[in-house]
């Protein structure tokens, strides 16, 4: 739902990283778009994902999984909350 | 616009991240459910309105006789309210036109939208789903039809009624959420993104029809069963059945009967009894014919030139046979069909309900069109096809053709939900009318001349007298217990059952409630287990791997991902116009060399010739030699959806030897199974070469499965046909387990079953739905190892676990015998937590009788200040509070007798109240209150948890960080630890494959693909890497073990573990059955009233049965003392007062003996606390206390004394002094 604070293995820190995480995969995707479309088979590519991993100093594989399979759930449901929005209107 | 463009591109990076998904290929897993009730509503139910029979009254006082019969032909126009861009129906009815007699029918029905109920009439407000699910209401909307009504042959008056409130199906045409496409908008309805409909709110439910296998419509199929001898005398065990299917889905069942003596009997059922009558009668009664002309056409199946030829199935007794039902006709006198119509009109008018008045002939036509043969119209075909199935009788009987299995999915189709309510509907109806008839024809020879016939107004009195209202409701109840309250039993096999809940546990087994394909509830029962075998039939249609273990194997079966279900709605949305489409395809099929059945046209028998049936009609033959090349022809025209739909199924038999009975059934019916293969025979032209199947064709079609052979097809039986892929025969659920091709086939069927159980996301629409119990994983992952299905259908929208960091080694002990270790750690930090959201609906009015309406509100006590800490002033508890089991949760007040009552919350742990919400329809005091608690579920020790491989463990431990081994490189300590034993004898490869792909995956930052047999659709270029080397590889890429391996050091000791370690990610689910909910512990506690024994049950607190085998076991090791501690001591310990004089227990009896006040008050003064009065009993039957024993009995000893008396038995106990006795 929210992203977990801690990596739950290792109990590094996480949860302040999710928002960074997004930009940067967002930002290597933007870079990335452009050359993707010539070196589209290559398969040693390294991912969007990978690359924010990287840069945010996640090396193990715990904290990875945990950056990368969070489903931000909290999104979705915050569609439902329409409170704010008829107070705003 | 910068949200969205972000949101478009994390899409494309990372899918699960998606604003806008595409839901498509899953409604289209849904969308057999829909498109049936939206046929329904757009047609269905106007065919079967016409459909039922009109009934006349007649008033007596004008006795005016009958005196014409008019048939004619009027087309009706009429406008569909409310919509401008439906088009115009129209609609064709018969009127049958009597003098002085007036009609009643059904004309045009209408069903609206659901609205609110509101005391204004102008205000008309949408009623949505969602508030249905909290108020507990029923999803429905206003039914009216027309009621037309013609006196004599004056104009047909049209009137439209009520008829109640009828369910609509979510996501149907005349849902609201029909016209919210999007997820935004589906949001804003407070509905699930991806909300994808076709099941039934009522009272707060949701409802799925379940899908049915029935017997194939139109198809004459051969059967043997035992209970055809019992018929009557010299029946034998064959018959040809044929399950006849009308336009409006109402089916009348026939069966051919074969005799020993040769002749045949065609059996069909008139209200719950079964009509045998000779085939010879019926083919002449149909058609007029000659004896000669029924001669030459039965015995055109054979030619002496072919006898015994490859393909021929007549015989030279097809003669004889056909002479002995030509005799048997002779016989009873009957030699034109005017005789013949005689014969049965004379049989039939009594049996016949509303016929008595018409003349015999009337009566057969009624009963040949009613009864036999129902999907035809014209008696030329009729009789065609009866010819057709004593051809087929008679070479089952020769052995020339072999049986036809009712078991396999050859020959079966499935009962729709839109299908199902359609013919309850009308056999409601029809009911109704008969019953309104009934009415209406004694109020009018009734003596109270207050009854106007003639009188409009009286008669719609009579007609909202006869509770139309009650139609929608038998639907309601229909839809909400799942049982069909009918006389004929519809031609269905089972009337209980046709309904479930469709739990949203999680969102696999949602799904999977729609996908779904029951046998039918009778073979439940049944002990031979053929009904139940998976057969090659259903190769591609049915999963093999989706099916429960245990009681429902093989019956519950799940449809593939890829299966699909004709409907009424063409590619497009149209409705199909079958009478069109057929004659289109007749059109093609003369083009291609089929000489059209004529009337006194003899076609030849299969060896040159073969039958051609569209839907169950004979429309003509073609020489067996061009027939190959007709179907090559037809199947490329469907591909290209040439004047042929694309869903035509073409099925041809060919010619064998002694195989199945020969001849090219072509059908287009609606509801059959389908599923796209590529065609490869075709020329690839358009790049579209997909083509739908059924299963009736694909036994007969040549499909190569890309699985890396050729099938053991070699070049004999070149392939016509290819599979789009070979994962194309799992079901969706099976579809989400990777790699399922490397692992032992029942663990795949083991995760198909625990999928549906874990517990994952259920709901995003959470606070707005008021389920029972939802489970609810706190902060779900995405699988690292996937498969292309995974994404597909969008489960990332529901996801269902946790990636943990799983070692396998045997580590504390703790691990044996598929128990695992957490990490106490990881399950603080958060790993697989959990929560129950549980509601209670409390509403006053239901609880409270309808005369004190009202009276009971929601309020606080303002006496007792106690609960004011819990409970808010308005009755109802504070969010977010706590609550301890037996504290009081909302306060109800009663305004009559001013008292109050607490809601106290039962069970052994405290909840949190998550949301509270209420009903303002009452503005004054509010009656109805959801209150949402929220239990938690964090992982306790004994808690059940998977992987997706059928690998279930339960928790034996939480195991402290420091005291896990860890990792020297990394210092990583896992999340979970697995035995190794649980790998040798289950053989699941592919939970080490994920766990290696999954620990790649994470360091290279990719999600792997893991869709099983896709090494089989790769190119033969890049076949030179394993699966293992690919993911090997990842691994040294980043500096770990080619196998996955890690060195560990032993958390308890600091040393090297001898061996490396397995370790890696690995997807687990976390299962709902939990200890939480299950534990059962009681030291003392409530007994029985009667016996004083402990109670049983886990809610009430009660103990676990020390029953009889635990007895014997304790008794075989000689624990006397134990035995006597568990039964008695622990039990019902009593001690009686038995009288030694006559032996009675039951006649001891206290006396109270006077107070000594002296003595008391002393001894309060001197402080002493108050003495024992010695406890004086004595034997009323005696009138003495002077032999009363205490004894130590079973208190159950004492109710057994009691019992007896009452029996008038005295029971006399014998008291002795130990050894003595």
């Amino acid at each position: 739902m929210i992203i977990p604070v801690r990596c739950f293995t290792c109990g590094k820190v996480i949860g302040n990283k999710w928002n960074q995480y997004l930009d940067l995969v967002l930002a290597s995707y933007d870079k990335k778009g452009a050359e993707k479309d010539e070196k589209d088979a290559e398969e040693d590519e390294i991912t969007a994902e990978a690359e924010a991993l990287d840069a945010l100093g996640l090396v193990r594989y715990c904290c990875r999984r945990m950056l990368m399979t969070h489903v931000d759930l909290i999104e979705k449901l915050l569609n439902y909350n329409t409170l704010g929005e008829s107070e705003g209107s | 616009m910068e949200d969205q463009n972000e949101g478009k591109n994390k899409a494309m990076s990372r899918p699960h991240l998606l604003q806008e998904k595409d839901y498509s290929a899953l409604k289209e897993l849904f969308s057999h459910h829909i498109e049936s009730f939206d046929h329904m509503v757009d047609n269905g139910l106007e065919t079967m309105l016409l459909s039922i029979k009109p009934v006349e009254v007649l008033d007596s006082f004008s006795k005016l006789k009958l005196r014409n019969i008019l048939f004619f032909f009027s087309k009706f126009l009429s406008f569909v309210a409310n919509s401008s861009d439906w088009s115009i129906l129209s609609s064709i009815v018969y009127l049958i036109v009597f003098f002085n007699l007036r009609l009643l029918w059904f004309g045009k029905p209408e069903i609206f939208p659901p609205q609110k109920e509101r005391t204004s009439k102008t205000m008309h407000d949408a009623l949505y789903p969602f508030e249905c699910r909290q108020a507990k209401l029923s999803y429905t909307g206003k039914f009216l039809v027309d009621i037309c009504f013609q006196y004599g042959d004056g104009a047909v008056i049209r009137e439209k009624f009520n008829f109640g409130q009828f369910p609509i199906m979510l996501k149907s045409k005349l849902c609201h959420l029909r016209a919210a496409d999007d997820s935004k908008k589906l949001t804003a309805h407070k509905e699930e993104p991806s909300e994808m409909g076709g099941y039934f709110i009522l009272k707060g439910l949701e409802r799925v029809i379940r899908l049915l296998i029935l017997p194939k419509r139109n198809y004459p199929m051969s059967m043997v069963r035992n209970s055809f001898r019992d018929r009557r005398e010299g029946y034998s065990d064959k018959a040809v059945v044929i399950r006849c299917v009308r336009e409006d889905q109402s089916a009348v069942s026939v069966k051919l009967y074969y005799l020993n003596n040769g002749s045949a009997r065609l059996g069909f059922w008139i209200q719950g009894r079964e009509y045998l009558l000779p085939v010879g009668i019926i083919l002449k009664a149909l058609v007029d014919t000659t004896d000669h002309e029924i001669y030459v056409n039965l015995t055109c199946c054979y030619n002496e030139e072919y006898d015994r030829v490859k393909g021929s199935v007549g015989t030279q007794l097809v003669g004889e046979r056909a002479k002995i039902i030509l005799d048997e006709v002779q016989a009873l006198s009957l030699f034109t069909r005017a005789q013949c119509l005689q014969h049965i009109g004379e049989h039939f008018q009594p049996v016949m309900t509303g016929m008595q008045s018409y003349s015999y002939n009337t009566v057969a036509d009624a009963v040949l069109r009613d009864y036999i043969f129902v999907h035809l119209d014209n008696n030329h075909d009729k009789f065609n096809l009866l010819i057709f199935m004593l051809q087929k009788l008679f070479s089952l009987i020769d052995q020339t053709s072999v049986l036809d299995n009712p078991d396999s999915l050859q020959n079966q189709e499935v009962l729709l939900p839109g299908h199902l309510i359609t013919i309850y509907l009308k056999e409601k109806l029809q009911d109704w009318l008969l019953r309104l008839q009934r009415l209406l024809q004694e109020e009018t020879d009734g003596e109270k001349k207050k009854f106007e016939l003639s009188s409009l107004a009286d008669v719609k009195k009579t007609i909202e007298k006869n509770a139309p209202k009650q139609m929608s409701l038998a639907i309601e109840n229909m839809l909400k217990t799942g049982r069909l309250v009918t006389q004929s039993g519809l031609d269905l096999q089972q009337r209980a059952g046709m309904t479930v809940q469709a739990e949203r546990l999680n969102f696999l087994r949602f799904l999977s409630h729609f996908r779904a394909v029951h046998r039918g509830a009778s073979f439940a029962g049944l002990r031979t287990t053929s009904v139940r075998k998976l057969l090659p039939e259903s190769w591609g249609f049915l999963c093999p791997v989706h099916t429960p273990d245990g009681e429902p194997c093989g019956l519950l079966n799940h449809m593939t991902a890829s299966c699909r279900i004709t409907s009424y709605y063409d590619s497009k949305g149209n409705i199909k116009d079958f009478f069109k489409i057929r004659e289109s395809i007749l059109r093609v099929l003369t083009t291609i060399g089929m000489v059209p059945s004529a009337p006194k046209l003899v076609k030849g028998g299969p060896p040159e010739e073969l039958s051609v049936l569209l839907d169950g009609r004979i429309v003509g033959s073609m020489r067996s030699d061009k027939i190959e090349e007709a179907v090559t022809y037809l199947r490329r025209l469907k591909v290209s959806a040439i004047s042929i739909p694309v869903d035509l199924e073409v099925g041809y038999i060919p010619l064998s030897m002694s195989g199945a009975y020969p001849g090219l059934y072509l059908f287009t019916s609606p509801s059959r199974f389908v599923r796209p293969v590529r065609n490869i025979s075709a020329p690839a032209e358009e790049g579209n070469d997909v083509e739908l199947i059924g299963p009736f064709e694909q036994v007969y079609m040549e499909i190569s499965c890309p699985d890396g052979g050729d099938g053991g097809r070699k070049n004999v039986f070149p392939a016509t046909h290819r599979e789009i892929h070979p994962t194309n025969i799992l079901s969706v659920v099976g579809n989400l387990t990777p790699w399922s091709d490397h692992n032992q086939s029942p663990r795949n069927m083991y995760q198909c079953q625990m999928g549906k159980q874990t517990m994952g996301f259920s709901s995003q629409a959470l606070n707005c739905r008021a389920d029972q119990k939802l489970y609810h994983l706190q902060t779900p992952q995405t699988p690292i190892v996937r498969t292309k299905a995974y994404e597909k259908y969008c489960v990332d929208d529901y996801p269902l676990g946790t990636n943990a960091i799983v070692a396998v080694l045997a580590y504390s002990g703790y691990d044996m015998e598929d128990a695992m270790v957490l990490n106490k750690s990881s399950v603080d930090r958060g790993l697989c937590h959990g929560h129950i959201y549980q509601t209670e609906t409390i509403d006053l009015t239901e609880q409270s009788a309808k005369s004190d309406r009202a009276q009971r509100v929601f309020r606080r006590s303002y006496l007792d200040k106690s609960s004011h800490q819990l409970i808010d002033s308005d009755g109802l508890p504070y969010v977010g509070q706590r609550i301890n089991p037996h504290e009081p949760y909302c306060t109800i007040y009663n305004e009559i007798t001013s008292q109050t009552t607490n809601m106290k919350l039962k069970g052994s742990e405290p909840v949190v109240v998550d949301y509270v919400a209420v009903d303002v329809k009452n503005k004054t005091h509010l009656q109805k209150a959801n209150i949402r608690f929220r239990r938690s579920r964090n992982p306790v020790i004994g808690d059940k948890f998977s992987s997706r491989h059928g690998q279930k463990g339960v928790c034996s431990q939480l195991w402290p960080d420091v005291d896990m081994p860890f990792s020297g490189v990394t210092g990583m300590r896992p999340d979970l630890i697995i035995n190794p034993h649980a790998f040798p004898s289950r053989m699941t490869i592919a939970m080490l494959l994920e766990s290696i792909a999954a620990k790649g995956g994470a360091l290279h930052g990719k999600f792997v693909d893991a869709t099983p047999f896709s090494n089989s659709m790769k190119d033969a270029e890049s076949e030179s890497s394993s699966l293992v080397d690919e993911l090997g590889s990842m691994l040294t890429a980043s500096g770990f073990n080619y196998h996955g391996v890690e060195v560990l050091y032993s958390g308890v000791y600091g040393t090297e573990l001898t061996c490396e370690i397995f370790i890696g990610p690995v997807y687990y689910q976390r299962l709902r059955h939990m200890v939480s909910d299950k534990f059962q512990v009681r030291s003392t506690g409530t007994v029985d009233q009667v016996t004083r024994q402990p109670i049983k049950g886990r809610k009430r607190g009660g103990g676990i049965r020390f029953g009889e085998m635990e007895r014997d076991s304790l008794l075989a090791h000689g624990a006397a003392y134990l035995l006597h501690d568990r039964l008695h001591t622990s039990s019902d310990h009593h001690i009686a007062d038995v009288c030694s004089e006559c032996g009675s227990i039951l006649t001891a009896s206290l006396i109270q003996p006077p107070k000594q006040k002296m003595q008391e008050e002393v001894r309060k003064i001197s402080g002493l606390p108050p003495a024992r009065e010695p406890k004086k009993v004595t034997c009323l039957a005696c009138r003495t206390s002077k032999g009363m024993e205490t004894v130590a009995m079973p208190y159950v000893f004492k109710y057994l004394a009691a019992e007896l008396a009452a029996m008038n038995i005295k029971m006399t106990l014998k008291l002795s002094n130990g050894a003595g006795a």
